[in-house]
């Protein structure tokens, strides 16, 4: 628009110049209004996609299984959230916008042009057919270079994280030096790939401004040789001029668009890998949903071990762990657990002891399906958790994990974490259940201590809080979940002995008809249960009620008598 | 993210003095490449300015009166500039990024380098990914400024200058009727800085809202799931985006206003330029080229102004990225090598504990009041319930964190005065919780020491029974292990610390031993034996569990609440009956 207009400006050089400066303000008004919505719009839209890619990226990250989290570092996750977005965006925002822009001024300018001198306008135009041979080889050599880029970027970050997780041997042998070389080499590399990208990268704005250059030179001599035999007026040789001139930027910015194009487009593929990933533990298609969960608990013939082939980090990606290597290790499958055969009745309570390792934890991730074992089932209500509904089963289990993970809100929303019902409960109510849940888990009289009770936010994974504390906490917290199957892994092991025997009473008071599976270190607290389970190296090797156990002169036996010994101590020490 | 919530709040972007000077320190070793840089900048700048120049002199001496004599090598002249132009704009490009490239590299080794440096409570307070921002993000983030932002900057402030007294040296009325437009353009710029400014400390604040909220979210997804959060987290997150989406829609409208002010700006300079010129030159007192000229001008003089808006948000991060990244740089380590450290050719492995008092914070101490010498040659057991303090031993005898009172000395030396290298290269540890990197097995046996050859890395293996299960990998020493070294059983990576400890050959070992399980006993047999063997011959503190072990130490010491109680041999002890008999039942019994 401001281009036809400048062509009347100046085309007749003796008018009114005052109301052609005016128009041109005008225009470039109107113009600007135009642009004012077309970015708006634009920039708008993408990160409005940006935001929709964000939600879907988050509630799919939900979705997948654990071993998918178990294999890819936080930190990977992170970077596609948060680079690789900003990316994508970049290309849909100003990417676009800029593409649009570029688009619109050539056509209008070229129409212009070739109204005006058709001779000309092809000349001028001469060197732009290298434009798209130059783009289209530059940009392949773009794309391979940027991903070599970001390859190493991983494999610097890989190196480095676990430089930092091995500290302590690197400082032990004193191998800074060599850890620093080997840091070197890498880093070293991804500047060189840098650099080749960079020699790519650093000839589009030079080119884009050559071509635009060679425009204006084939204008100056074959349209000054046209002016001085008549054939084409000052003004339209200036006119002409000025449109080269306008090309040259939107070239340029061109140069730039395909470097986020290329960029976006590599993040995006980054980005879909992971909402590829197809969430393996999930709730099929006609799920059972009981309305009632009682808690009679079975595992018939369960085999699991974890799964590896599913490595999504790019670094850990190039070094798929080699399968038949894990086939050929000596122990047969590799079995974490081994033919677990378990009935456990409604209301019941189970103990489980072993020593670390023995897999009591793997055991009850399967209950409440983290994980799914490769072999034989489990059954809740006498349904396979397999054809339940995942939502159903999850909510009718209290899970208290061995390290729990608390989030840095108040209290008060952390026990109430994986209460669903709690928009239909009135305020009292809500209160009640709260402090019932602390009460219970022996949290109460500490919390009403703190500055702000129950609104306390604690901080980064409970960090304000004592380990005890954050155990408890954790009990509270699958407590007022009010569920039918209550587990509790380990979750004593900070507490000190006397509020564990207080809490362990109140439990047992309070989950009179909850199903409860206890795993501990301290036989006290399991041998009241009705049923213990002793387990080995991923097997159940003993199985039955303290007495019973006792007689069997097994390893219960002698972690119990272990324990007599060790209370001893600690009230000798 | 949510670590860097405190450094948040101190964000509000001028960049201070110190934080510049220490910029400008990693720019000083490429003094020579940064000056080259700049002065093709200003070439191209220069080439740049001449292109307009040289169009109204073609039009003015050769177009407009029909001269065509000379037309030819004018307009070669101005092919040589172009051709100059796209030549010396790539270079200056390439030297910029690769200045860039060059101070990141620096910066990452510098940070890589003083992070091995800090002792081991600092890395007990930061965790694992917070360091890594350090070295990787923040550095790519503060790669942008340097590379586009600074020499940008010169670049176009150049521009603008020369332009500025190109335009001058032309025509003065003119230069300064154009001119007087700029002061528009400096109110208009002032103003949407003010706005931008604010909306983007929100921006900032809601992003790292977001960011905190996704890493919380992912380290505790376990915990989602089990307790069925999904469909909430989900709300609450969309929520946050929400936030962080309106926040960034009102910048929207601030750039999408500002932009065609500046093209609005620009267009009323050429407007001026073309009433008052354009009349100028109808009466003869301007050439027509000037006038070409100075339209020109004036649209590459506009260009850099918006440019610099654009680089505006950048620069924000950037300064915060420098500051992080210097916060760390600057936290000195609290446990260095002494300035003058005795020199060591040899140890002979002679230890003293003398009224040794440590603790990890404040008055909590762990270990109160330790006295204990050990021979060279001798080997000493540390016994005694979880929480005793026996690990810490282990923890300040190399040096990973200072004791607060007594002396620990080595061959009579305080261990506070040999270099910490030295130090540490004389004592060996053995861990439990074995790490193993990435890489072969040859390089984690010998980490990555090339003057340590395959055969002495085979030879140790053998030593400690680790050869045959490696022999049976399919490439054997070569084998790649994968991270934390999956492939290989608990069992069979202790084999592999221990060929470690032989390989480096210290004169003292320190062995973390503690209970393990699912080791089956076939390895076992092996470690047991293992650990036999690299006792032999040289001082060895042992943090024991297996009863074969201590069995067979010089002296073991019974330690509780951090104090040691009882020491003695394995049979005095037990003949005692007393705690040591009592914890030997507890501990022990069941490994018989």
């Amino acid at each position: 628009m401001r281009l036809a207009i400048d062509g009347i400006m100046m085309a007749p050089e003796e008018t009114n110049l005052l109301m052609y400066a005016a128009l041109l303000v005008g225009v470039a008004g109107v113009q600007g209004i135009f642009r004012f919505y077309m970015r708006k719009l634009l920039v708008g839209i993408s990160r409005k996609v940006e935001y929709l890619v964000r939600t879907d990226f988050f509630s799919h990250l939900q979705r997948i299984h654990s071993s998918f989290f178990t294999n890819t570092r936080t930190g990977s996750i992170m970077a596609l959230a948060t680079n690789d977005l900003e990316a994508v965006r970049n290309f849909l925002g100003p990417g676009i916008l800029n593409l649009f822009n570029t688009i619109f001024v050539f056509v209008s300018t070229l129409t212009v042009m070739f109204l005006i001198n058709v001779r000309l306008s092809l000349y001028s135009l001469i060197a732009i057919p290298i434009l798209p041979v130059l783009v289209s080889k530059l940009s392949a050599m773009l794309h391979t270079r940027f991903r070599a880029s970001q390859e190493q970027y991983a494999s610097l970050s890989a190196r480095t994280q676990e430089s930092i997780a091995g500290i302590k041997v690197i400082k032990s042998f004193t191998r800074e030096e060599h850890e620093k070389e080997v840091f070197k080499g890498l880093n070293r590399e991804y500047i060189n790939r840098n650099l080749s990208l960079a020699r790519i990268r650093a000839a589009f704005w030079p080119a884009m401004v050559f071509i635009g250059g060679i425009g204006i030179l084939v204008v100056l001599w074959i349209g000054g040789n046209q002016v001085v035999a008549q054939t084409l007026t000052l003004g339209q040789f200036v006119q002409f001029s000025a449109y080269i001139g306008a090309i040259t930027w939107p070239l340029i910015s061109l140069g730039w668009v395909i470097n986020l194009v290329q960029r976006g487009s590599v993040s995006m593929k980054r980005i879909n890998k992971v909402l590829d990933i197809k969430p393996r533990i999930r709730t099929p298609k006609h799920p059972i949903r009981p309305k009632e969960v009682k808690g009679d608990i079975e595992f018939r013939h369960v085999y699991f071990k974890y799964e590896n082939e599913e490595l999504y980090d790019d670094y850990v990606q190039k070094n798929i762990m080699d399968r038949n290597l894990l086939a050929a290790s000596p122990k047969n499958g590799n079995w974490i657990l081994k033919d677990i055969n378990i009935d456990i009745e409604a209301g019941t309570q189970t103990g489980i002891v072993g020593f670390t390792g023995s897999a009591k934890s793997s055991l009850l991730n399967l209950t409440v399906r983290l994980y799914d074992p490769q072999r034989g089932k489990i059954l809740l209500d006498g349904f396979d958790l397999r054809t339940m509904d995942l939502d159903i089963l999850r909510a009718s289990v209290g899970y208290v994990t061995q390290e729990p993970f608390l989030f840095s809100k108040t209290i008060k929303e952390n026990i109430l974490f994986g209460c669903k019902d709690i928009d239909r409960l009135g305020k009292h109510e809500i209160t009640e259940r709260i402090e019932h849940a602390a009460k219970v888990s022996q949290l109460h009289e500490e919390i009403i201590e703190f500055p702000q009770d129950y609104d306390t936010v604690i901080g980064e994974r409970g960090i304000t809080l004592s380990g005890g504390q954050k155990q408890r906490l954790a009990i509270a917290r699958a407590l007022a979940k009010q569920p039918s199957v209550l587990i509790l892994d380990d979750s004593f092991s900070n507490v000190d002995t006397h509020t564990e025997e207080r809490i362990v009473s109140n439990l047992r008071k309070e989950t009179r008809d909850i199903t409860t599976i206890m795993v501990s270190h301290r036989i006290s607290t399991v041998k009241d249960s009705d049923l213990i389970l002793v387990m080995d190296g991923g097997e159940i090797v003993e199985m039955g009620t303290h007495e019973q156990l006792l007689k069997t002169c097994g390893i219960y036996l002698k972690l119990h008598q272990r324990q007599k010994l060790s209370e001893e101590l600690e009230e000798e020490l | 993210m949510i670590e860097d919530r405190h450094e948040e709040k101190a964000i509000e972007r001028s960049i201070d003095r110190k934080t510049a000077q220490k910029l400008l320190s990693y720019i000083k070793p490429y003094k020579m490449l940064f000056a080259f840089t700049v002065f093709l900048l200003l070439v191209t700048a220069g080439l740049q300015i001449l292109g307009p120049f040289i169009i109204m002199i073609a039009i003015d001496q050769y177009i407009t009166p029909g001269q065509l004599e000379g037309f030819l090598n004018i307009v070669l002249l101005f092919a040589l500039v172009i051709l100059l132009e796209f030549v010396i704009r790539y270079f200056q490009q390439y030297l910029t990024e690769i200045l860039g490239q060059k101070i990141m590299y620096d910066m990452r080794m510098d940070i890589f380098d003083h992070i091995h440096r800090m002792p081991l409570s600092f890395f007990d307070r930061n965790p694992v990914g917070r360091i890594m921002t350090r070295v990787t993000t923040d550095v790519q983030t503060l790669n942008e400024m340097l590379s586009s932002g600074i020499v940008t900057l010169f670049g176009d402030i150049f521009m603008i200058l020369g332009i500025m007294i190109i335009m001058l040296s032309i025509n003065l009325r003119l230069s300064l009727i154009t001119f007087s437009v700029l002061i528009l353009l400096a109110i208009a710029t002032f103003i949407f800085r003010s706005k931008v400014r604010v909306t983007f400390k929100i921006i900032r604040a809601k992003i790292s809202a977001i960011n905190s909220y996704l890493q919380e979210a992912i380290s505790g997804m376990n915990t989602i799931k089990i307790f069925g959060r999904e469909a909430r987290s989900t709300m609450e997150f969309r929520k946050l985006n929400q936030d962080y989406l309106g926040a960034y829609l009102k910048t929207v409208f601030y750039y999408a206003v500002f932009y065609p002010i500046v093209t609005l700006i620009s267009t009323m300079a050429i407007a001026l330029i073309i009433w008052y010129g354009g009349g100028q030159v109808i009466r003869g007192v301007l050439t027509f080229g000037i006038l070409v000229a100075f339209i020109q001008y004036i649209e590459r003089f506009f260009h850099p102004i918006s440019d610099l808006s654009e680089k505006f948000g950048i620069l924000q991060e950037a300064i915060a990225a420098s500051e992080r990244i210097f916060n760390i740089l600057e936290t000195k380590p609290s446990i260095t090598s002494p300035k003058n450290p005795v020199k060591v050719n040899k140890i002979k492995g002679d230890i003293s504990f003398e009224n040794v008092w440590f603790s990890y914070n404040g008055d909590d101490y762990v270990l109160k009041d330790i006295n204990f010498k050990l021979g060279s040659g001798q080997s000493i057991a540390f016994v005694g319930a979880t929480g005793s303090g026996k690990t810490s031993i282990i923890n300040i005898l190399n040096r990973f964190y200072d004791i607060q009172m007594g002396n620990i000395l080595l061959d009579g030396v305080d261990i506070k005065d040999y270099a910490l290298k030295d130090l540490r290269k004389h004592i060996g540890i053995v861990m439990q919780d074995v790490f193993l990197f990435s890489g072969s097995i040859l390089d984690n046996i010998r980490l990555g020491d090339p003057s340590i050859s395959k055969e002495r890395v085979i030879e140790a293996a053998k030593y400690v029974n680790a050869h045959k299960f490696i022999e049976k990998l399919p490439q054997k020493y070569d084998q790649e292990i994968k991270e934390r070294g999956k492939i290989l059983s608990v069992g069979q990576k202790q084999l592999i610390a221990f060929a470690r400890a032989i390989v480096f050959n210290p004169e003292v070992l320190l062995v973390l031993d503690e209970a393990t399980s699912s080791i089956d006993s076939e390895i076992e047999a092996l470690i047991q034996d293992a650990l036999k063997k690299v006792m032999s011959a040289r001082t060895t503190i042992i943090i024991a569990h297996r009863l074969s072990t201590i069995k067979n130490v010089d002296n073991i010491m019974v330690l509780s609440h951090g104090r040691i109680l009882e020491q003695g041999t394995h049979s005095s002890l037990l003949a005692s009956r007393g705690i040591y008999y009592k914890l030997y039942r507890y501990q022990y019994q069941l490994q018989e």
